[in-house]
């Protein structure tokens, strides 16, 4: 694992991150510097994996944090801070993709009751194995990037992000309900890719 | 999963209570199985020091568009001062320059309609507008008149 993966996954307690916002409120230009240490692999791991497009996502990236820089004043702490910058890295990535006229990929799922059932036992699937097997890693990305986004945007908020229902119903402004059909059906699509992989092809 | 839910699902169509109850559940069962592990496999990188260092540089310049913009109205609202300065100062004593008209004249208080006192006035009021830089249109007719023919006539 090369260090570029030693990514900084650090967040601020809570006590520490209302210290923080308070300082970037008055435009403590180190006070940001901290949020940006905190965010910037997330913020920029979450914008890569909807823009495709290298360059693209990493200005997309800068712009979240030069409009939270801009808007923090005006932030009135109702959200978490991390909620807060997802919500405006969301609406950049739809903002470009709505800007460079690209149609929104619909992803039309068959169900998966046929589908061989994952070994869970199997120690390929621990966290710390998938990290090692580059190439699990890789079907797990494909298989993100190649599902919609409205799927893609609820299942990374949720299961890497961490998210609740309702902060990612607020964020991507769509009912609770919503956001749970859809987190299931992108875990189901996800299953379906890495399952096709493991007990079809390119198993090792 | 009953396909006619799964259909729902997809068409984002409402979902009755009992619908509800079993995605909830399907959900539940996804979470035990691991699912919910599957998309941390991937790691976040560091972005470059490039990055982060043109990142800074715009936030730098995002910190100082505020300061210039108050610049820019300062040295505004600083030049309107100074103009007012120069107007309250200077302007009366401009006008104190002007020829002053002794207002108990007997002949600037005349109501006289007669022509002299018309031609006085006028002439008190070219030496008024004269002074405070105002010039008195050129008469054509007096331009044109040859002085030396009227000498040379008498």
């Amino acid at each position: 694992m090369g260090a570029q993966f030693l990514a900084a996954k650090h967040q601020f307690d809570s006590a520490t991150e209302q210290a923080i916002i308070e300082q970037c409120r008055r435009r403590d230009f180190v006070a940001f510097g901290k949020l940006i240490d905190a965010y910037q692999s997330r913020v920029l791991g979450f914008v890569r994996r909807r823009i495709r497009h290298e360059e693209e996502a990493l200005d997309i990236a800068q712009e979240v944090f030069i409009k939270a820089y801009q808007a923090m004043p005006n932030f009135d702490g109702r959200s978490s801070l991390k909620s807060w910058l997802f919500r405006i890295a969301h609406n950049l990535c739809i903002d470009h993709v709505r800007k460079n006229g690209r149609q929104p990929q619909t992803l039309w799922l068959e169900q998966n009751d046929e589908a061989e059932p994952l070994d869970f036992a199997d120690h390929r699937w621990e966290p710390e194995s998938l990290a090692m097997n580059q190439e699990l890693v890789d079907v797990v990305e494909s298989a993100i990037e190649s599902m919609s986004d409205k799927l893609r945007t609820v299942l990374l908020l949720h299961d890497r992000e961490d998210m609740g229902y309702e902060e990612i119903a607020e964020i991507a402004q769509i009912p609770v309900g919503t956001v749970k059909s859809r987190l299931f059906l992108a875990r189901t699509y996800l299953q379906k890719c890495v399952s096709e992989y493991l007990y079809q092809g390119g198993s090792k | 999963m009953n396909p006619d839910l799964f259909r729902k699902l997809q068409n984002e169509e409402p979902l009755s209570i009992q619908e509800m109850i079993e995605l909830e559940l399907a959900l539940e069962q996804q979470d035990s199985d691991g699912l919910d592990q599957l998309t941390l496999a991937g790691e976040d990188k560091i972005p470059s020091l490039a990055w982060r260092s043109s990142l800074n540089e715009k936030l730098l310049e995002q910190q100082h568009v505020p300061k210039e913009k108050v610049r820019y109205w300062l040295s505004g609202a600083a030049a309107a001062a100074v103009i007012a300065a120069v107007a309250f100062f200077v302007w009366p004593s401009q006008t104190s320059n002007l020829p002053q008209i002794d207002q108990k004249d007997p002949i600037v208080q005349s109501k006289d309609p007669s022509i002299g006192s018309m031609i006085v006035d006028g002439h008190v009021l070219d030496n008024v507008n004269m002074a405070a830089g105002i010039s008195v249109p050129e008469d054509p007719l007096a331009s044109d008149y040859d002085w030396k023919t009227l000498e040379t006539s008498n």
